[in-house]
């Protein structure tokens, strides 16, 4: 999964809790400078709806909230603890190359 | 726009989404960036709709994709009609034998076409009408009255254009132009209505595999009549360049702006295409049904 993956940003939007649409548009535009378009953002709802990692709570809104369920938070975790050690290795490569030149 | 855009999505995910996506769009600028984005969604989630849709809706989805390509082979069909209906080509005809038989093979195809179009489409007609009637159902009721409607205009639009040409003696004019213009923009849409309607209906109908079998049968040979005629045309095409190079360099189309072996080339390859994209639906169609049996 790429850092810029619509499904895992809106993952790491409902880690901060439950959120509706525009609020998760927000969010991902605050957290990692994207700017997801209604087809991607619903395209990735129905996605992580369908694998159960997220599910929808009950509004009288037309702005339904979803969150992130037990196993939603699970994936979220292992995917960025695994990006986060990618990131650790090759910021520590590119680090001892600069110090060899 | 954005919201007409909604409309592009599959019917199961608008139920779903619908409200929510509605809602979101109300908060965010429409622009081009927004609606290439829900063009985008639409098309990954009709995608995703056919890969996940049960055997007998892949078959439903599929007849309808048959009938699409019927309906756009038969302006191919009309165009190389009207391509070689002058009389120059009724000799050339009697003249060259593979030259008439092509032709005679590509309208004995099409006929047999329309009769077995006429066999898939009135079981599913005869199903619509007693469930709309059982079910009181208007919006099925309006949808089963637009092709004939459709027809209706369509032949209308045909027979104004042919009576003011007939009572002009044929003379080209500005009146007989916008009779024409507004014959194909009525051709068209009537066409394109009994495709939208004819897939609407087949969604909302309570069909078993039972029922779809004998429509997808007679689709099957609709499909290999398509193939047929395709075929002949081919052979027609290589037998009027051979036997006949005069008249395949002859001029062609209003005006003669173009020319008889550019138009038989372009229709030939629509048929072609068509004929192939019909033969995807119906093998869809028939395991689709199969599986669903």
């Amino acid at each position: 999964m790429r850092s810029t993956d619509p499904g895992l940003l809106v993952m790491a939007s409902l880690a901060a809790g439950p959120k509706h649409g525009y609020a998760i548009t927000r969010d991902v535009g605050e957290i990692a400078g994207v700017k997801l378009g209604p087809g991607t953002l619903y395209g990735a709802l129905a996605r992580l709806e369908e694998r159960g990692l997220i599910e929808p709570l009950e509004s009288d809104d037309r702005r339904r909230p979803y969150r992130l369920t037990g196993s939603g938070a699970d994936a979220l975790r292992v995917q960025l603890t695994e990006q986060e050690r990618v990131a650790r290795i090759g910021l520590g490569r590119l680090a001892a190359t600069a110090s060899l030149a | 726009m954005s919201k007409r855009l909604l409309g592009l999505y599959p019917q199961a995910w608008r139920r779903r989404y619908g409200d929510e996506m509605a809602a979101l769009l109300e908060t965010s600028p429409p622009g081009p960036r927004t609606a290439f984005d829900l063009l985008r969604g639409a098309m990954l989630a009709h995608l995703r709709s056919a890969v996940r849709a049960t055997p007998l809706e892949r078959a439903r989805v599929s007849v309808s994709g048959v009938l699409g390509c019927f309906i756009c082979f038969c302006f191919a069909g009309s165009a190389f009609a009207k391509t070689t209906e002058a009389r120059q080509f009724t000799v050339a005809g009697r003249s060259h034998d593979l030259l008439g038989g092509a032709h005679y093979a590509a309208v004995v195809a099409a006929v047999v076409a329309a009769g077995m179009l006429a066999a898939a489409a009135a079981p599913l007609a005869v199903c619509a009408i007693a469930q709309a009637r059982r079910t009181h159902s208007r919006e099925l009721t309006r949808l089963i009255a637009v092709p004939p409607l459709a027809a209706l205009a369509w032949i209308a639009s045909l027979g104004g254009l042919a009576l003011w040409l007939s009572a002009h003696q044929h003379r080209a004019g500005a009146v007989a132009w916008a009779l024409l213009v507004l014959s194909a923009i009525v051709t068209v849409g009537a066409a394109a209505s009994c495709w939208f309607a004819s897939r609407a209906i087949l969604r909302r109908l309570t069909l078993t595999p039972r029922r779809l079998a004998l429509p997808v049968v007679a689709l099957c040979g609709v499909t290999a009549c398509m193939g047929a005629v395709a075929l002949a045309t081919a052979v027609y095409f290589v037998a009027i360049l051979t036997d006949a190079p005069a008249l395949a360099a002859s001029a062609d189309g209003p005006g003669g702006w173009s020319n008889t072996t550019l138009d038989i080339a372009l229709q030939l390859t629509v048929m072609i295409v068509l004929s192939g994209a019909a033969a995807l639906s119906a093998v869809r169609a028939a395991r689709g049904l199969r599986a669903a049996s």
